[in-house]
Protein backbone atom coordinates (compact mmCIF):
# COMPACT_ATOMS: atom_id res chain seq x y z
CA UNK A 1 0.00 0.00 0.00
CA UNK A 2 2.77 2.42 1.07
CA UNK A 3 4.76 1.26 -1.87
CA UNK A 4 1.88 1.88 -4.19
CA UNK A 5 1.09 5.48 -2.65
CA UNK A 6 4.75 6.56 -3.67
CA UNK A 7 4.73 5.46 -6.37
CA UNK A 8 1.78 7.67 -7.34
CA UNK A 9 3.20 10.74 -5.65
CA UNK A 10 6.39 10.04 -7.53
CA UNK A 11 4.38 10.36 -10.69
CA UNK A 12 2.49 13.67 -9.80
CA UNK A 13 5.47 14.86 -8.49
CA UNK A 14 7.60 14.23 -11.76
CA UNK A 15 4.64 15.42 -13.82
CA UNK A 16 4.54 18.58 -12.28
CA UNK A 17 8.23 19.22 -12.21
CA UNK A 18 8.01 18.83 -15.89
CA UNK A 19 5.06 21.32 -16.31
CA UNK A 20 7.59 24.10 -14.57
CA UNK A 21 9.83 23.06 -16.86
CA UNK A 22 7.86 23.39 -20.00
CA UNK A 23 6.41 26.80 -18.69
CA UNK A 24 9.76 28.29 -18.55
CA UNK A 25 10.81 26.77 -22.21
CA UNK A 26 8.17 28.26 -23.91
CA UNK A 27 8.27 31.47 -26.05
CA UNK A 28 5.67 33.71 -25.26
CA UNK A 29 2.63 34.61 -23.40
CA UNK A 30 0.27 33.36 -26.01
CA UNK A 31 1.19 29.98 -26.55
CA UNK A 32 1.94 29.73 -22.36
CA UNK A 33 -1.72 29.43 -22.06
CA UNK A 34 -2.55 26.78 -24.24
CA UNK A 35 0.31 25.01 -23.33
CA UNK A 36 -0.97 25.18 -19.94
CA UNK A 37 -3.73 23.69 -20.68
CA UNK A 38 -3.01 20.29 -22.31
CA UNK A 39 -0.47 20.09 -19.25
CA UNK A 40 -3.43 20.49 -16.89
CA UNK A 41 -4.96 17.99 -18.60
CA UNK A 42 -1.78 15.77 -18.13
CA UNK A 43 -1.71 16.79 -14.68
CA UNK A 44 -5.07 15.61 -13.84
CA UNK A 45 -4.59 12.59 -15.47
CA UNK A 46 -1.85 11.86 -13.27
CA UNK A 47 -3.67 12.43 -10.61
CA UNK A 48 -6.90 10.58 -11.58
CA UNK A 49 -4.93 7.65 -12.38
CA UNK A 50 -6.05 5.18 -9.49
CA UNK A 51 -9.65 5.94 -10.23
CA UNK A 52 -9.03 5.63 -13.98
CA UNK A 53 -7.02 2.47 -13.74
CA UNK A 54 -10.40 1.26 -11.22
CA UNK A 55 -12.60 1.87 -13.34
CA UNK A 56 -11.38 1.14 -16.90
CA UNK A 57 -8.55 -0.80 -16.28
CA UNK A 58 -5.22 0.20 -18.51
CA UNK A 59 -5.64 3.68 -19.46
CA UNK A 60 -2.93 4.17 -20.84
CA UNK A 61 -3.00 2.01 -23.26
CA UNK A 62 -5.84 3.71 -24.64
CA UNK A 63 -4.43 7.04 -24.93
CA UNK A 64 -1.95 5.29 -26.78
CA UNK A 65 -4.52 4.25 -28.87
CA UNK A 66 -6.00 7.17 -29.39
CA UNK A 67 -3.22 9.35 -30.24
CA UNK A 68 -1.95 6.94 -32.64
CA UNK A 69 -5.21 7.10 -34.18
CA UNK A 70 -4.91 10.62 -34.38
CA UNK A 71 -1.63 10.54 -36.11
CA UNK A 72 -3.03 8.56 -38.63
CA UNK A 73 -5.63 10.31 -39.14
CA UNK A 74 -3.48 13.33 -39.62
CA UNK A 75 -1.50 11.59 -42.15
CA UNK A 76 -3.87 10.26 -44.04
CA UNK A 77 -4.89 13.69 -44.41
CA UNK A 78 -1.68 15.36 -46.21
CA UNK A 79 -0.73 14.50 -49.76
CA UNK A 80 1.62 12.54 -49.87
CA UNK A 81 5.06 13.34 -52.20
CA UNK A 82 6.69 10.37 -53.67
CA UNK A 83 10.22 10.66 -52.30
CA UNK A 84 13.34 10.35 -54.86
CA UNK A 85 14.04 6.80 -53.20
CA UNK A 86 10.70 5.59 -54.10
CA UNK A 87 10.59 6.66 -57.26
CA UNK A 88 13.79 4.68 -58.07
CA UNK A 89 12.76 1.83 -56.12
CA UNK A 90 9.78 2.17 -59.02
CA UNK A 91 11.86 2.30 -61.73
CA UNK A 92 14.37 -0.68 -60.29
CA UNK A 93 11.00 -2.70 -60.32
CA UNK A 94 9.77 -1.21 -63.74
CA UNK A 95 13.42 -2.52 -64.89
CA UNK A 96 13.43 -5.58 -63.51
CA UNK A 97 9.54 -6.23 -65.13
CA UNK A 98 10.84 -5.25 -67.99
CA UNK A 99 13.59 -7.19 -68.51
CA UNK A 100 11.97 -10.60 -67.63
CA UNK A 101 9.13 -10.02 -69.85
CA UNK A 102 11.78 -8.77 -72.49
CA UNK A 103 13.49 -12.43 -71.68
CA UNK A 104 10.28 -14.29 -72.21
CA UNK A 105 9.69 -13.28 -75.82
CA UNK A 106 13.05 -14.15 -76.43
CA UNK A 107 12.50 -17.79 -75.04
CA UNK A 108 9.87 -17.59 -76.83
CA UNK A 109 11.11 -16.72 -80.18
CA UNK A 110 14.20 -19.26 -80.08
CA UNK A 111 11.57 -21.83 -79.12
CA UNK A 112 9.87 -21.39 -81.91
CA UNK A 113 13.00 -20.84 -84.54
CA UNK A 114 14.63 -23.95 -82.68
CA UNK A 115 11.74 -25.85 -83.95
CA UNK A 116 11.46 -24.34 -87.19
CA UNK A 117 15.45 -25.07 -87.46
CA UNK A 118 15.49 -28.60 -86.21
CA UNK A 119 12.55 -29.36 -88.69
CA UNK A 120 13.92 -28.24 -91.47
CA UNK A 121 17.14 -29.46 -91.51
CA UNK A 122 16.71 -32.73 -89.65
CA UNK A 123 13.74 -33.65 -90.86
CA UNK A 124 12.35 -34.67 -87.79
CA UNK A 125 8.80 -33.57 -86.09
CA UNK A 126 9.33 -31.67 -82.90
CA UNK A 127 6.47 -31.38 -80.73
CA UNK A 128 8.16 -28.56 -78.02
CA UNK A 129 11.49 -26.66 -77.54
CA UNK A 130 11.71 -25.70 -74.00
CA UNK A 131 14.35 -23.35 -73.82
CA UNK A 132 15.45 -21.81 -70.56
CA UNK A 133 17.43 -18.75 -70.15
CA UNK A 134 19.83 -17.12 -67.52
CA UNK A 135 20.97 -13.81 -66.31
CA UNK A 136 24.56 -12.80 -66.59
CA UNK A 137 26.10 -10.03 -64.65
CA UNK A 138 27.97 -7.82 -66.95
CA UNK A 139 29.48 -4.86 -65.57
CA UNK A 140 26.32 -3.00 -64.43
CA UNK A 141 23.72 -4.85 -67.04
CA UNK A 142 22.60 -8.16 -66.54
CA UNK A 143 22.30 -10.29 -69.75
CA UNK A 144 20.55 -13.85 -70.40
CA UNK A 145 22.33 -16.74 -71.85
CA UNK A 146 20.66 -19.76 -72.86
CA UNK A 147 21.14 -21.89 -70.15
CA UNK A 148 19.10 -24.93 -70.99
CA UNK A 149 17.90 -26.62 -74.04
CA UNK A 150 14.88 -29.47 -73.79
CA UNK A 151 13.84 -30.78 -76.80
CA UNK A 152 10.68 -33.06 -76.79
CA UNK A 153 9.98 -35.06 -79.70
CA UNK A 154 6.25 -36.54 -80.30
CA UNK A 155 5.66 -40.50 -80.14
CA UNK A 156 7.51 -42.09 -83.31
CA UNK A 157 3.91 -44.06 -84.55
CA UNK A 158 5.46 -44.97 -87.92
CA UNK A 159 8.15 -46.95 -86.06
CA UNK A 160 5.64 -48.43 -83.66
CA UNK A 161 3.74 -49.61 -86.55
CA UNK A 162 6.24 -50.42 -88.71
CA UNK A 163 8.43 -51.97 -86.31
CA UNK A 164 5.91 -55.12 -86.63
CA UNK A 165 6.65 -55.29 -90.40
CA UNK A 166 10.52 -54.90 -90.97
CA UNK A 167 12.86 -54.94 -88.03
CA UNK A 168 15.95 -53.77 -90.12
CA UNK A 169 15.86 -50.45 -89.50
CA UNK A 170 18.65 -49.06 -87.55
CA UNK A 171 16.52 -46.22 -85.96
CA UNK A 172 13.92 -48.76 -84.63
CA UNK A 173 16.55 -50.60 -83.33
CA UNK A 174 18.22 -47.99 -81.65
CA UNK A 175 14.83 -46.65 -80.09
CA UNK A 176 14.24 -49.64 -78.29
CA UNK A 177 17.89 -50.39 -77.26
CA UNK A 178 17.85 -49.05 -73.71
CA UNK A 179 20.91 -47.25 -71.94
CA UNK A 180 22.71 -46.03 -74.61
CA UNK A 181 21.42 -42.73 -74.17
CA UNK A 182 22.24 -42.37 -70.74
CA UNK A 183 25.72 -43.30 -70.73
CA UNK A 184 25.71 -40.31 -73.22
CA UNK A 185 24.58 -37.83 -71.33
CA UNK A 186 26.22 -38.36 -68.49
CA UNK A 187 29.20 -38.39 -70.85
CA UNK A 188 28.23 -35.02 -72.27
CA UNK A 189 27.30 -33.29 -69.30
CA UNK A 190 30.08 -33.69 -67.39
CA UNK A 191 29.57 -30.22 -66.15
CA UNK A 192 26.35 -31.12 -65.05
CA UNK A 193 26.25 -33.31 -61.94
CA UNK A 194 24.52 -36.16 -61.43
CA UNK A 195 21.02 -34.21 -60.85
CA UNK A 196 20.29 -34.48 -64.28
CA UNK A 197 21.23 -37.97 -64.69
CA UNK A 198 19.60 -39.00 -62.11
CA UNK A 199 16.65 -36.69 -63.09
CA UNK A 200 16.61 -38.72 -66.62
CA UNK A 201 16.72 -41.47 -65.30
CA UNK A 202 13.42 -40.21 -62.81
CA UNK A 203 11.38 -39.23 -65.67
CA UNK A 204 11.49 -41.69 -68.33
CA UNK A 205 9.65 -44.14 -66.55
CA UNK A 206 7.17 -41.51 -64.65
CA UNK A 207 6.41 -39.04 -67.38
CA UNK A 208 6.14 -41.43 -70.22
CA UNK A 209 9.34 -40.48 -71.70
CA UNK A 210 11.19 -42.88 -74.05
CA UNK A 211 15.02 -43.15 -75.11
CA UNK A 212 15.86 -40.83 -78.06
CA UNK A 213 17.88 -42.52 -80.63
CA UNK A 214 21.14 -41.51 -80.56
CA UNK A 215 21.62 -40.40 -83.87
CA UNK A 216 18.40 -38.69 -84.51
CA UNK A 217 19.11 -36.35 -80.62
CA UNK A 218 23.11 -36.19 -81.69
CA UNK A 219 21.66 -34.36 -85.23
CA UNK A 220 19.57 -32.10 -83.24
CA UNK A 221 22.49 -30.97 -80.74
CA UNK A 222 23.95 -30.33 -83.98
CA UNK A 223 21.96 -28.34 -85.44
CA UNK A 224 21.20 -26.14 -82.00
CA UNK A 225 24.55 -25.86 -81.34
CA UNK A 226 25.50 -24.76 -84.84
CA UNK A 227 22.71 -21.99 -85.05
CA UNK A 228 22.91 -20.51 -81.85
CA UNK A 229 26.36 -21.38 -80.26
CA UNK A 230 24.44 -23.50 -77.58
CA UNK A 231 26.72 -25.67 -75.75
CA UNK A 232 25.46 -28.86 -76.53
CA UNK A 233 26.12 -30.23 -73.21
CA UNK A 234 22.84 -28.32 -72.38
CA UNK A 235 21.01 -29.50 -75.17
CA UNK A 236 18.25 -32.11 -73.44
CA UNK A 237 16.46 -34.55 -76.17
CA UNK A 238 13.88 -36.58 -74.68
CA UNK A 239 11.25 -38.32 -76.76
CA UNK A 240 7.24 -39.44 -75.81
CA UNK A 241 7.01 -42.89 -74.84
CA UNK A 242 4.38 -45.02 -77.07
CA UNK A 243 2.09 -46.12 -74.27
CA UNK A 244 2.54 -43.06 -72.60
CA UNK A 245 -0.66 -40.74 -71.60
CA UNK A 246 -0.89 -39.06 -74.57
CA UNK B 1 30.79 32.36 -23.60
CA UNK B 2 27.91 32.32 -26.42
CA UNK B 3 25.92 34.94 -24.93
CA UNK B 4 28.76 37.20 -26.06
CA UNK B 5 28.94 36.24 -29.13
CA UNK B 6 24.90 36.29 -29.62
CA UNK B 7 24.71 39.41 -27.85
CA UNK B 8 27.78 41.29 -30.65
CA UNK B 9 25.65 39.56 -33.22
CA UNK B 10 22.73 41.30 -32.46
CA UNK B 11 24.35 44.59 -31.99
CA UNK B 12 26.53 44.91 -35.39
CA UNK B 13 23.11 43.41 -37.16
CA UNK B 14 21.14 46.36 -35.32
CA UNK B 15 24.44 49.26 -36.32
CA UNK B 16 23.70 47.94 -40.06
CA UNK B 17 20.09 47.11 -40.11
CA UNK B 18 20.06 51.22 -38.58
CA UNK B 19 22.59 52.39 -41.66
CA UNK B 20 21.08 50.61 -43.99
CA UNK B 21 17.17 50.89 -43.35
CA UNK B 22 17.52 54.61 -45.15
CA UNK B 23 18.72 53.41 -48.64
CA UNK B 24 17.14 50.03 -48.82
CA UNK B 25 14.56 48.93 -46.64
CA UNK B 26 14.52 45.45 -48.45
CA UNK B 27 17.89 44.79 -47.02
CA UNK B 28 17.34 45.41 -43.73
CA UNK B 29 14.17 43.64 -43.40
CA UNK B 30 16.65 40.25 -44.95
CA UNK B 31 19.58 41.14 -42.46
CA UNK B 32 17.24 41.52 -39.38
CA UNK B 33 15.80 38.11 -40.49
CA UNK B 34 18.57 36.02 -41.10
CA UNK B 35 20.16 37.48 -38.08
CA UNK B 36 16.78 36.02 -36.07
CA UNK B 37 17.46 32.59 -38.14
CA UNK B 38 21.29 32.57 -37.14
CA UNK B 39 20.61 32.95 -33.43
CA UNK B 40 17.40 30.55 -33.32
CA UNK B 41 19.47 27.67 -35.06
CA UNK B 42 22.39 28.41 -32.69
CA UNK B 43 20.37 28.16 -29.85
CA UNK B 44 18.31 25.19 -31.13
CA UNK B 45 21.69 23.18 -29.97
CA UNK B 46 21.33 24.58 -26.19
CA UNK B 47 17.44 23.53 -25.84
CA UNK B 48 19.18 20.10 -26.68
CA UNK B 49 20.44 19.85 -23.07
CA UNK B 50 17.52 20.81 -21.58
CA UNK B 51 15.40 18.28 -23.46
CA UNK B 52 18.06 15.88 -22.36
CA UNK B 53 17.31 16.80 -18.41
CA UNK B 54 13.53 16.24 -19.09
CA UNK B 55 13.81 12.81 -20.49
CA UNK B 56 16.15 11.81 -17.58
CA UNK B 57 13.37 13.20 -15.27
CA UNK B 58 10.52 11.05 -17.00
CA UNK B 59 12.46 8.14 -17.79
CA UNK B 60 13.51 7.93 -13.77
CA UNK B 61 9.87 8.95 -12.17
CA UNK B 62 8.39 6.41 -14.96
CA UNK B 63 5.59 8.53 -16.08
CA UNK B 64 4.21 7.33 -19.49
CA UNK B 65 6.60 8.38 -22.69
CA UNK B 66 3.34 9.45 -24.05
CA UNK B 67 3.56 12.45 -21.67
CA UNK B 68 6.55 13.21 -21.99
CA UNK B 69 6.26 13.15 -26.05
CA UNK B 70 3.17 15.31 -26.38
CA UNK B 71 4.80 17.83 -24.24
CA UNK B 72 7.56 17.92 -26.41
CA UNK B 73 5.17 18.53 -29.11
CA UNK B 74 3.92 21.04 -28.28
CA UNK B 75 7.26 23.23 -26.87
CA UNK B 76 8.05 22.58 -30.50
CA UNK B 77 5.35 23.66 -32.07
CA UNK B 78 5.48 26.46 -30.01
CA UNK B 79 8.30 27.68 -31.06
CA UNK B 80 8.07 27.04 -34.74
CA UNK B 81 5.18 29.15 -34.83
CA UNK B 82 6.81 31.66 -32.32
CA UNK B 83 9.95 32.00 -34.93
CA UNK B 84 8.01 32.29 -37.85
CA UNK B 85 5.27 35.27 -36.34
CA UNK B 86 8.16 37.17 -35.62
CA UNK B 87 10.08 36.92 -38.50
CA UNK B 88 6.70 37.74 -40.56
CA UNK B 89 5.62 40.79 -37.94
CA UNK B 90 9.35 41.88 -38.31
CA UNK B 91 8.47 42.56 -42.54
CA UNK B 92 5.56 44.42 -40.93
CA UNK B 93 3.02 41.70 -41.81
CA UNK B 94 0.99 41.65 -38.41
CA UNK B 95 -1.94 40.28 -39.84
CA UNK B 96 -0.14 37.00 -41.28
CA UNK B 97 2.11 36.55 -38.75
CA UNK B 98 -1.10 36.22 -35.89
CA UNK B 99 -2.69 33.71 -38.51
CA UNK B 100 0.32 31.58 -37.77
CA UNK B 101 -0.02 32.04 -34.31
CA UNK B 102 -3.33 30.51 -34.43
CA UNK B 103 -2.13 27.72 -36.37
CA UNK B 104 0.17 26.76 -33.68
CA UNK B 105 -2.12 27.48 -31.08
CA UNK B 106 -4.77 24.63 -32.59
CA UNK B 107 -1.97 22.40 -33.34
CA UNK B 108 -1.46 22.58 -29.61
CA UNK B 109 -4.76 22.00 -29.14
CA UNK B 110 -5.12 19.15 -30.97
CA UNK B 111 -2.54 17.23 -29.30
CA UNK B 112 -5.10 17.26 -26.16
CA UNK B 113 -7.70 15.75 -28.03
CA UNK B 114 -6.96 12.58 -26.79
CA UNK B 115 -6.24 13.32 -23.64
CA UNK B 116 -9.26 14.72 -23.11
CA UNK B 117 -11.13 12.09 -24.51
CA UNK B 118 -10.03 9.94 -22.03
CA UNK B 119 -10.41 12.02 -19.21
CA UNK B 120 -14.70 12.86 -20.41
CA UNK B 121 -15.02 8.93 -21.19
CA UNK B 122 -13.76 8.33 -17.24
CA UNK B 123 -16.23 11.14 -16.42
CA UNK B 124 -19.14 9.46 -17.77
CA UNK B 125 -18.14 6.61 -16.66
CA UNK B 126 -18.10 7.87 -13.13
CA UNK B 127 -21.52 9.14 -13.08
CA UNK B 128 -24.12 6.30 -12.39
CA UNK B 129 -25.46 4.83 -15.44
CA UNK B 130 -29.68 4.71 -16.64
CA UNK B 131 -29.93 7.87 -14.41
Amino acid sequence: MIAWLSDWLRDIIAVIMLATFVELLLPNKSMQRYARLVIGLLILLTIMSPILRLLQGDFNAKLKDGISNWDQLEAKHEVKMPTLNDIQKKAEDLNKQQNSDAAALMEQTLEDSMVDAVVKQTGLSVEAVDVTLKWEQHGKTMTPYVNAVLVTLPTDKTVSASSEESSDKVKEVAAISVDVDVDVNIDRSQDEDKQAAAGAGKEKPDDGFAKVNPSDSEEIRDVLAEGWGVNPSKIQVRQRAESGVH
Amino acid sequence: MEIIQIVGLGLIATILIIVVREQKPLFAFLLAAFTGLFIFIFLIGKIDSVIKVLEDLANRSGIPSIYLKTILKIIGIAYIAEFGAQIVRDAGQDSIASRIEFAGKVLILVMAVPIISVIVETVIGLLPAGS
